[in-house]
């Protein structure tokens, strides 16, 4: 019996993997062939999608990068001829496949399930091992044991601030009232990183699971998903397990005979980043304006609807069904003595491969940008790794070598943070990397507190200047100077980790800084306002593709001419100098 | 109760208790912006940034519950750093004057903005106090000041000034008109005795406060009549005489005696004024020395006169027949138009004005050289005497022509002679209008004040005390030629210094007050001021050019009382209405913020004044939420926050003005509420409930009762 499986996750979809779905939909039905075509979510090699699967009797064949025509191939030589199209296999279950480096140092604890099950069939997820770990916990443990077990696994918090999960569970579990909440914080929105979007795309159980099981441990009979109205796909599978999760009664009254009721509602967020703290979180629920509020007392003492609440992250829920089902002593296998577990990350950028992938915590970045993403992309050299997004910060190529672990991350300067990843190669302009993260913060500050509104401005304002040349003497101390005040005293989370991009390429690109504001160069050719667009008299040959493609009409000049581009009218949008065959178009 | 540390000291506590009330009831200060005792604490201004041994961070003193044993640190070098650097955040965005350019410019800080809108409202009879409670020159001033406050009204930067001086004119005229002037309250007498030398307007001002504060004060004073400079270097047709008199015999009906004829050094000493039992005195005996033309000739040449002295002998009636006379007036200021117009009025055949540079850089008033050129006076400009000489009973001057050169020091550009330029021209006077000196002969061993480089008395700027114990100075002796308002104002300033001074006090401080300001009228963002109705401005009623020619009746004849009032009319208010209530200003004192420290793009909005009662003004806000959230809990919620980051803004239901939200029921708590001048009530309506927090913050109404007030109304 032989089963097609596309990846739907919100990047195969983009790439287009509808079409490809459609197509071996229609081969399949004129073939009468009984071959079933159904779908998953990501596997974490967005790079190479879409993605095929050819299911038979256990055995995986996995081809990347898949079109409409590739498929028509695959289906007639694999699906019906049993011969797979060799120059087009990504993975083999039998270890095969030009893509195995990209999977063979990760662990899949998070994404157990992910890429493997249609996530719209709890069936699917029930053949592996879905929920086993809530019968567990409800059948033969008590709430103080389940936060205990969770205590011993060491699993941190994977939102980005790492606090002990079990802790957490502990201090809710220890307020008495009539009623508690469990939220689950699916406000991801760190530009760049996706991994919470998709865990729920591609195993939604897995959260619900988790939450099930944290609802007992804490004593919550109720709990929320704050996902973002962004991930459409997300909530629609959300919302799908949750019935299929009720109807078979692991949500609901008296789940699985326990005597514990719980019931479970998506909430879904505006999209504002700051929502994501959980007091703004908090308060988006119960209807307000989504503004932190101060803490303490922290909500598991007072939060949602003033009741104790407990929060966690899409990624730390996911791993709890895990470790009740394999025992925390399995969990703690994986990590260093500091962090157990694995960490989910979403690796992109200049790299090779970006997509996600999930490594137990202890590997080097160097390890995951180059062994498996693959390196950057064109050769280009390695420069730096963002963690942490707007948070974090930037590590230069020369600590690659640090350790992916909470302590060793934060001595950088940067986070651990939510599991954003981004690879930047010789051509980014570090100033322009810290202005692009502060203009994310600024823009998404709720507006609440002094610091953040009015202090991230000002520093925006000075890097914009910077970046566009006219920066000053003294910039760089004014910037540490407001990074400390906005570090110290903004309210929340967002608004004091917002200087760390500053700061950490201050710390490590302060050359860069120098030559825009003393040189007023972008040693990257990147600032518009610093650089201009000029044809290489003795390489152009006058073939006018520049003239035709430039957006402006900048650039004149007859066939077989010369070209010349006219400042006054260039808006630097680099088209000529990407279309130019003779690489005649040149940066100074 | 608990027991707690602050500031290395033992407190007590009540358990449920934050630490800002905790505090606040031990009166150790924490400073705030966004709490609000009746509202939860919210954490958006972060000035309440205290350290608490054992936390981590700085936590909120509004937001923090007090415990025992907790050891509080409320003052430290990093905190008011914090304090300092958060309160320059909110000042880069925050958008306005506290005070009144008008205000801020006059040297007196005169209330012209609140005397302006008085006079808009017809309050004439508050006006007049208002008024003398800086300057009891009100009628002179209102005639002959040199309005530095019009050169900065900000509606200047629409039709035009509000004419502000005329209109103090006004209403001081109206006061005179009474039987019975405004006379303020004395205090109850103190014993001591002011001696002042000098019954000019630093002396008669300095006077005026010394009797109000209960002591006894004597002017000394070497001319026959009161009024300094105002009356000896002022034409009469500017000023007339009866209306000085009267305002001086306001300030002598006060308690002020004035002895004429006595020139202090000769007929009066410090010694024996000591010796009369005089506890302070006060030196204010003007600039009234002529400076001569420094050219070659001139000291053989009776028929050149130096202006002071020409203008002083017009007074007196002692001055020579102009009559059909060839006058030239050399100068470029004040003094010289004066000259220059008096000599017009003494029936001269011609007048003409040498000066050095052109008319643009004449240091005169731009009012009296456009009245000197009304009046047909020429103006011989880029011309310079080189020498003078007496031929008969007419002189011979020799002029340079100049062409201006690069800027100098005043940043004015110098004047160059243009060679062989040279010529003669005959006149029959030259009066010199080039400047004045000061006559300090009675420097020497009875009195030895200091004296500066610049032949002017030494003295403090804001205590105006000299040297020498218990001795004072004020007015053109200490600042050389200047405007009478100057005078004025520090003949206030030694007069306060003075009453400390006789009553055994330190003296006053010069505090230096946080003022925020929009800048100047040239970068005014006209727009956040909201629609401006075109009022053209007035023009002054004055006597036409036939009726000044040989007279010195008074050329401007005064507003009507239609005129003033639609001047008044005019002011656009800019000064705040919050200006001594608010938070931020104080605090900004308090910690010494630069408004400029953290400048950057400033977001401006219209002032919506469409509310019945209230005017609100989002470029003060400060995003405290507040307002917000009073009207929250005021169960009406008619603002909420809009937008994000920089660009927040708190806005009534759908942005929509103030005065059309349906849910407002005018209780006011939003004003109360208001840490600044972001919700004022509006001065002319009243609110229909008394919402207010007093000035130390207690409550005074509560949420409840404003609701309720307004619900019955």
């Amino acid at each position: 019996m032989k089963k097609i499986i596309i990846g739907l996750g919100s990047c195969g979809i983009a790439a287009g993997g509808l079409k490809v779905k459609e197509a071996l939909q229609n081969l399949a039905a004129e073939a009468d062939s009984g071959i079933q075509v159904s779908e998953t979510g990501c596997m974490g090699m967005c790079y190479a999608e879409p993605m095929v699967e050819i299911l038979e009797d256990g055995h995986r064949t996995i081809y990347g990068g898949v079109d409409e025509k590739r498929a028509k191939e695959i289906f007639q030589n694999h699906a019906l001829g049993g011969k797979p199209v060799a120059d087009a296999v990504a993975l083999d279950s039998d270890g095969g496949g030009s893509e195995q480096g990209f999977l063979a140092q990760q662990e899949r604890i998070v994404l157990e399930r992910c890429g493997a099950i249609d996530p719209e069939s709890i069936d699917d997820a029930l053949a592996m091992d879905a929920y086993a770990g809530l019968e567990k916990a409800l059948k033969t443990m008590t709430a103080e044991q389940v936060v205990d077990e969770v205590l011993r696994a060491g699993v941190k918090g994977r939102g980005g601030a790492g606090f002990p999960t079990g802790q957490k569970w502990k201090f809710a579990a220890g307020y008495a009232a009539e009623s508690k909440y469990i939220i689950c914080n699916a406000d991801e929105g760190d530009p760049g990183a996706f991994m919470d979007r998709s865990i729920l795309e591609g195993d939604p159980h897995s959260v619900i699971e988790g939450m099930i099981i944290g609802g007992y441990a804490i004593g919550a009979a109720h709990g929320y998903i704050y996902a973002r109205a962004e991930y459409p796909i997300a909530i629609r599978r959300l919302k799908i397990a949750i019935e299929a999760a009720e109807a078979r009664g692991f949500l609901g009254k008296n789940i699985l005979g326990s005597g514990f009721d719980f019931k479970l509602v998506i909430k879904e967020g505006a999209g504002a980043f700051v929502c994501g703290e959980e007091t703004a979180l908090i308060e988006s629920i119960e209807g307000n304006r989504g503004m932190p509020r101060i803490r303490p007392p922290f909500p598991a003492e007072r939060g949602l609807f003033d009741k104790p609440s407990n929060i966690n992250n899409v990624e730390t829920l996911a791993n709890i069904g895990w470790i009740l089902r394999k025992g925390a002593d399995a969990f703690s296998a994986y990590g260093t003595e500091e962090s157990n577990g694995t960490k989910v990350f979403a690796l992109a950028g200049k790299v090779t491969r970006g997509g996600l992938v999930e490594i137990p915590i202890g590997m080097t970045i160097s390890e995951v940008v180059n062994e498996i993403g693959g390196g950057t992309k064109d050769n280009k050299a390695l420069k730096a790794v963002q963690m942490g997004g707007p948070s974090g910060g930037c590590i230069p190529a020369n600590m690659m070598d640090t350790v992916i672990d909470y302590a060793p991350l934060a001595a950088t300067g940067a986070i651990m943070g939510s599991g954003g990843m981004i690879v930047m190669d010789e051509d980014n302009c570090m100033v322009d990397i810290a202005r692009y993260f502060l203009q994310f913060t600024q823009s998404e500050s709720c507006g609440k507190c002094t610091f953040c509104k009015i202090g991230t401005k000002r520093m925006l304002e000075t890097l914009e200047r910077i970046t566009q040349g006219k920066g000053e003497e003294g910039d760089v101390e004014k910037l540490e100077t407001l990074s400390h005040q906005i570090k110290t005293n903004a309210l929340c989370g967002l608004g004091q980790t917002a200087p760390n991009p500053v700061l950490t390429t201050i710390r490590y690109f302060r050359n860069e800084y120098d030559a825009h504001i003393r040189d007023k160069k972008c040693p990257t050719k990147q600032c518009k306002a610093l650089i201009s667009f000029n044809i290489v008299s003795d390489k152009c040959v006058g073939c006018t593709v520049c003239a035709k493609k430039c957006p402006v009409d900048a650039v004149s000049g007859k066939a077989k001419e010369v070209h010349a581009i006219d400042q006054g009218k260039c808006t630097k949008c680099g088209i000529c100098k990407s279309m130019c065959k003779f690489d005649a178009v040149d940066i100074s | 109760m608990l027991n707690i540390k602050i500031n290395g000291k033992a407190y007590q506590a009540k358990g449920n208790q934050t630490v800002l009330e905790a505090c606040k009831e031990n009166n150790v200060f924490i400073p705030t912006l966004c709490h609000d005792p009746r509202l939860v604490p919210f954490g958006s201004c972060m000035i309440c940034r205290v350290e608490i041994e054992g936390q981590r961070g700085v936590p909120l003193a509004c937001g923090t519950q007090v415990a025992e044993g907790m050891v509080i640190t409320t003052e430290s070098a990093a905190i008011n750093e914090a304090r300092r650097v958060c309160l320059e955040l909110l000042a880069s965005q925050h958008y306005g004057d506290c005070v009144a350019p008008c205000v801020m410019e006059c040297p007196a800080n005169m209330d012209a903005m609140g005397y302006v809108n008085m006079i808009a409202q017809g309050r004439y009879d508050e006006a007049i106090p208002l008024i003398k409670k800086t300057n009891p020159l009100p009628v002179v001033c209102g005639r002959i000041c040199t309005r530095p406050c019009e050169k900065k009204c900000r509606r200047g930067a629409f039709e035009g000034p509000v004419g502000i001086a005329y209109l103090k004119r006004f209403v001081a005229d109206l006061d005179m008109e009474k039987e019975q002037p405004y006379l303020p309250e004395r205090m109850p007498a103190t014993g001591k005795k002011a001696a002042i030398i000098g019954a000019g307007p630093a002396g008669l001002s300095a006077a005026w406060f010394l009797a109000q504060m209960g002591h006894g004060v004597t002017i000394y004073e070497r001319q026959e009549n009161p009024g300094g400079m105002l009356r000896y270097g002022i034409p009469s047709y500017r000023l007339p005489r009866e209306d000085l008199d009267a305002e001086v015999d306001v300030i002598r009906s006060l308690g002020v005696e004035i002895r004429y004829g006595v020139d202090f050094g000769r007929d009066i000493t410090v010694d024996s004024l000591k010796s009369e039992g005089y506890d302070s005195i006060l030196l204010a005996v003007g600039s009234q020395v002529g400076t001569s033309l420094g050219v070659e000739g001139e000291e053989a040449c009776s028929n050149v006169i130096r202006g002071v002295d020409f203008l002083g002998s017009v007074t007196r009636g002692t001055q020579p027949d102009l009559k059909g006379k060839r006058i030239a007036v050399v100068g470029g200021g004040n003094t010289a138009i004066d000259c220059a117009r008096t000599a017009l009025r003494l029936a001269a055949q011609s007048v003409e004005i040498i000066y050095r540079r052109t008319v643009a850089e004449m240091p005169a008033d731009d009012m009296e050289i456009e009245e000197a050129q009304h009046e047909e006076i020429k103006f011989n400009i880029l011309t310079n005497p080189s020498g003078v000489s007496q031929a008969g009973s007419t002189v011979q001057l020799k002029l340079l022509k100049m062409e201006l050169g690069e800027p100098d020091a005043s940043g004015r550009r110098s004047p160059q002679p243009v060679k062989g330029s040279e010529h003669s021209v005959e006149y029959d006077y030259i009066i010199a209008a080039i400047g004045q000196t000061q006559d300090l002969s009675f420097v020497g061993p009875d009195c030895e004040v200091a004296v500066d480089k610049w032949n002017c008395l030494a003295a403090d700027s804001h205590t105006m005390a000299t040297n020498i114990d218990g001795i004072f100075a004020a007015g053109d002796a200490v600042t050389g030629p200047q405007t009478a308002i100057l005078a004025i104002a520090g003949g206030k300033r030694a007069a306060l210094a003075m009453d400390k001074y006789m009553l055994g006090q330190p003296l006053p401080k010069d505090i230096k007050l946080y003022n925020h300001v929009r800048g100047s009228n040239d970068e005014l963002d006209v727009a956040s001021f909201g629609e401006k109705e075109e009022i053209a401005k007035a023009v002054m009623p004055s006597l036409s050019k036939a009726e000044r020619h040989h007279s010195f009746d008074e050329v401007e004849l005064g507003f009507t009382e239609g005129q003033a009032k639609l001047e008044a009319s005019r002011c656009l208010s800019c000064g705040c209405a919050d200006v001594d209530e608010c938070k931020l200003r104080q605090l900004g004192t308090t910690y010494g913020a630069d408004q400029f420290a953290m400048a950057g793009e400033q977001t401006t909005h219209p002032i919506d004044e469409s509310h019945e009662y209230i005017v609100r003004d989002r470029n003060k806000c400060i995003l405290c939420g507040c307002c917000v959230r009073i009207c929250a809990a005021a169960g009406v919620g008619a603002l909420g926050f809009v937008g994000r980051g920089f660009d927040t803004t708190v806005e009534p239901s759908f942005s929509r003005p103030l005065g059309e939200e349906k849910n407002c029921i005018d209780c006011g708590l939003c004003v109360s509420a208001c840490p600044v001048g972001a919700l004022t009530p509006k001065a002319v309506a009243k609110l229909p409930t008394a919402a207010y927090l007093d000035l130390e913050g207690v409550q005074v109404t509560s949420i409840e009762d404003a609701v309720a007030q307004a619900k019955s109304n």
